[in-house]
């Protein structure tokens, strides 16, 4: 228990804020960092040295968020399914606190853009432009080789900048 | 124009609220009771298969015991209706 306070203290915010980046909205963001080191509880003992732990807590964060929003994203056909009341609704719920409250709608369309790129794309840019990871530590992170994660990234970079045009076209229409 | 990419660079850290890791703990124990209850159920089901299994097995030891080339004693009672 005391290797896993250390863990918790260590790395809890580096969890809650790539949770954030991902999802948003504190609640969700909690509910990903609760689940994450429930993950980091049972896995500890068959943690291998082959990475760091921080390699090891960034892929558990990464995987738990992507599956957490999959399954938000499955809740709509269950809202028809079961009572359209019953179920929580999340889209209207954007709530990032590392956003400055003036900055705040600039920063929900620059998401809202990143929010449609392909999961792997997403998962580049946030690593490289909002963690700051080198593309070594990136590539490490998302298993995949510093050059493959490089094309990844300005492809993420040029589709992203092709939403933002679309959307502020849209508005000037 | 600033470049949209970079405003990423400008998002502050954010620090989890203090009440997180005792939730986190909750959620932890939570876990540990429902895996409990699932190590119950296993324990269960094993010990009706055991059941089930060694009825079988003695229903077979026990056929071992009759030997099926002596026809049984029914069949040489002609008297049945004397």
């Amino acid at each position: 228990m005391e290797d896993f306070e250390k863990i918790y203290v260590d790395y809890s915010s580096l969890v809650y804020n790539v949770a954030l980046n991902y999802v948003q909205n504190i609640q969700d963001a909690e509910e990903i960092t609760q689940d994450v080191f429930l993950k980091v509880y049972h896995k500890k003992e068959s943690f291998k040295n082959n990475s760091s732990i921080k390699t090891w807590v960034y892929r558990i964060t990464i995987n738990t968020s992507i599956d957490y929003l999959r399954k938000r994203n499955r809740r709509p056909i269950l809202r028809l399914l079961i009572n359209e009341s019953n179920v929580p609704k999340h889209k209207s719920e954007w709530k990032h606190p590392g956003v400055l409250l003036e900055e705040k709608e600039a920063y929900r369309s620059l998401f809202s853009a990143l929010n449609q790129l392909p999961i792997a794309q997403k998962s580049s840019i946030i690593l490289l432009k909002i963690e700051g990871l080198s593309q070594k530590e990136a590539a490490k992170v998302l298993e995949v080789k510093e050059k493959a994660l490089e094309s990844l990234f300005q492809r993420a970079k040029k589709s992203l900048l092709t939403i933002i045009k679309k959307e502020k076209n849209k508005k000037n229409v | 124009m600033e470049d949209p990419i970079e405003l990423f660079k400008k998002i502050s850290v954010v620090q989890p609220g203090p009440r997180l890791y005792e939730s986190t703990l909750d959620k932890i124990q939570a876990y540990e009771k429902d895996k409990l209850s699932t190590l119950q159920l296993f324990t269960i089901a094993a010990g009706i298969t055991l059941l089930i299994g060694s009825n079988f097995y003695v229903s077979l030891e026990d056929n071992k015991f009759v030997n099926k080339d002596e026809p049984s004693q029914f069949i040489y009672q002609t008297d049945l209706y004397e």
